[in-house]
Order: structure tokens, then sequence, then C-alpha cells
């Protein structure tokens, strides 16, 4: 459970919270197509990453362990 | 005053001095507020040492309390208080008197700049009024791997500002050791010297930039790490893990040369537009995939304890 939590606590941090000024401004324009500038498409590396370097630590530590 | 009450209830349940849990919390929220007072000296490295200090302190096995040496106050006394205050304030005072362009050099990367990163730092400073000399001495007898801790976050953490000072120097070495690496590996490969170096091959060529220097990369490992100690650290060797964590710097900084020089030689060998469009995604792939490497090399030696710590 306290996994679970963790990981959805990193991924709630981990999204990209540029996107929601974005669609404010294409509020105006529902058909306009849409694009991450450079600063979302790093938040959103930045988060993909983290979370595989957080589910192997806790892969780590579960196999650690058990192996105790 | 609900927020108060709950924050005293925390208090009281933790294992460590309340008193050193109240001055850690005072100096926070006097560093939070001087940043708001005075934006110039905007940094959140003295903000993330001192949360550093008191979440590891709450993470330590909590012998502090049995081994104090004398009562304490639960509080730290009044007139130290109002000395720490007049401390922030006269910090305010200072920084308002300052000449504009001094306090414009925030950030900057000459000496006006790196000086006035101390004074950004110094905001921790009017901390020491709170408690007696003694007292911290105790202190940092007990809570000296969690006093270690908050001074590599204080300096390391978050290190873009050292990259871009160290950047015409290490831009050149990162190009060089590209160049050295890619060499064998495509034929005719380049090297033109610039503050960002450029990698010609004959199908692609590969400007270094900043963004390049490998900083994402510190900054991911920075973050992990923090996490792996934050839920490791009664069990960790302190000593073996500071140093895991230079080991993991330089882990990462090589890991981008070699994350680099695959793009080169990809790229110059019939992968260009793959590379070209996807760098960005596999850099932080390979960014993770190192700091797991490096992870489940030094993880078991990390949590080894000491010999003097070794159960008889």
């Amino acid at each position: 459970m306290k996994k679970f939590t963790l990981l959805a606590a990193l991924t709630l941090f981990a999204t990209p919270h540029l996107t929601l000024a974005h669609e404010d401004h294409d509020r105006d324009d529902p058909g306009r197509h849409r694009h991450m500038n450079a600063s979302e498409f790093i938040s959103a590396g930045f988060a993909a990453a983290a979370l595989i370097g957080v589910v192997g630590y806790l892969a780590l530590r579960r196999r650690g362990s058990r192996q105790n | 005053m609900c927020f108060s009450l709950a924050l005293s209830n925390i208090v009281e349940k933790l294992r460590v001095p309340r008193f050193f849990v109240w001055t850690l919390l005072l100096a926070l929220a006097a560093a939070v507020a001087d940043q708001f007072v005075v934006p110039a000296l905007f940094s959140t490295a003295p903000l993330c040492a001192l949360l550093a200090c008191l979440v590891l302190a709450t993470r330590s096995h909590g012998d502090a309390l049995t081994s104090l040496p004398s009562p304490s106050a639960p509080y730290p006394v009044a007139w130290r208080v109002l000395g720490f205050f007049a401390a922030h304030a006269a910090l305010i005072w200072i920084v308002y008197r300052l000449d504009a362009s001094v306090s414009r050099a925030s950030g900057a990367l000459n000496g006006v700049g790196w000086a006035f990163l101390l004074v950004k730092f110094a905001v921790l400073a009017p901390m020491l009024v709170l408690l007696p000399w003694r007292t911290w001495r105790y202190l940092a007898r007990t809570y000296a791997a969690e006093f270690a801790a908050a001074a590599v976050v204080l300096v390391t953490f978050f290190p873009r500002r050292v990259m871009e000072a160290l950047w015409p120097v290490y831009g050149q070495f990162v190009g060089r050791c590209v160049h050295l690496l890619g060499w064998p590996l495509v034929s005719n490969l380049g090297y033109v010297k610039a503050l960002y170096p450029t990698l010609t091959g004959p199908s692609l060529d590969v400007t270094i930039l900043l963004s390049c220097s490998g900083i994402n990369g510190i900054e991911l490992f920075d973050a992990l790490f923090a996490l792996v100690v934050f839920c490791e650290w009664p069990r960790l060797n302190k000593r073996r893990t500071l140093a895991a964590y230079f080991i993991g710097v330089v882990a990462m900084t090589l890991g981008n040369i070699l994350r680099i020089t695959s793009f080169v030689v990809l790229g110059n060998h019939g992968f260009a537009d793959f590379i070209a469009r996807f760098h960005v995604n596999a850099g932080w792939l390979f960014f993770s995939l190192v700091f797991l490497f490096f992870l489940s090399s030094t993880y078991r030696w990390m949590l080894t304890p000491s010999p003097a710590n070794r159960p008889a």
C-alpha cells in the first residue's frame, strides 16, 4: 500500500502541470492542433525517467528484503 | 489555530528533541519569508537543506532523546527568538541597502553573483542564535550525519549554476571525449571548437548545447538518490552513502558522454532522423538506466553496516 501511494503521489507530482496553462489558451479554439513546448517535453521526460527509477528501486528493495 | 495545533501534535510524536524541530521549522519559515520580502534572495538550496535535515533527523533512530545531557526547554527561549528575527530583519535591511546592480547580480556568473550566493546562504546563519552553543555542539555530535547530508544538499543539489560556470571548460571536455570515443566508429568525424562544440559527421552534425551537459541527468539522479536516502536512512552506512553520491554524479556525467557518443555514432549510420526526433526521450531513458545500473551496483554496499555498528 505504501509503495502504491508513493507511486501515485509521484505520478501526480510528475504530471506536466504546464499543459493545464496551455489548455486554457487553447480553450478559445477547441479544434486547434495542440503541441507541447520544450519545457513540457522535459517535464514529461523527467517524470517518465523518475518513474522508471522509482520502480527499479522498489524492485531492488523487494529483492533485497526477500534475500534477507 | 488548527494548523498550529496539528503541527504541535506532529512535533510531539516525532522522535527528535522538540527544540530542534522547532528551531528547524522556525528557520525554514523565516527563510521562506525572507525570499518573499526580498525576491533577490530566492534560492531553493537553503530550504531544501533545512528540509533534508529535518526529515532525516526524524528518520534517525531516535536515541537522541535518551542521551540529552540535561532537560532542555521544548521551545527556543523567547529572547533568542527575538534575536533570531532581529538578525533576519538586519539581513533584509542589508540586502535592501545594497546597490540595485548588486541585487541584480543574483544568479549571474561573475564574482558579484557568487558573492551574492553567500548572502543567500546567510539566511541560515540567524538559526545559530536560537539555541545555546553547548546545545548546538550536542546536536552536531548526535546528528552529525544529518547535518552532513544537509550540507551536501545545500551545495550540490540543483547544480545548474555550477554547470553554467564550468561550461566553457566542461563543454570542451565533453566534446573532446565524444570525438575521441566516436572517431574510430564514424569516418571523417570532425570537431569544431566553440562555446557550443559541434561534431561534424557524414550524415549528422551534433552540436553540444548547455542542455546536453548532463545537467538533467544529474538533477534526475539527485531526486532519485534523495528518495533512496529518505527511505533507507536508518539502515544506511552514512560514509558509504556520501561516497556513493559523488560516485553517482560522476557515473551520470560519464553516462552523458556515452549518450552523446551513441547519438553521434547512430546518427551517422543511418539513424539521423530517428536521433534528431527522439534524442531527448532517449536521453531520459538512458539516464534512468544509468541510475538503475548505479543503484543495483551500490545498493547492498550502501546498506552494509560499518564495523563499529555491526552486531557482535
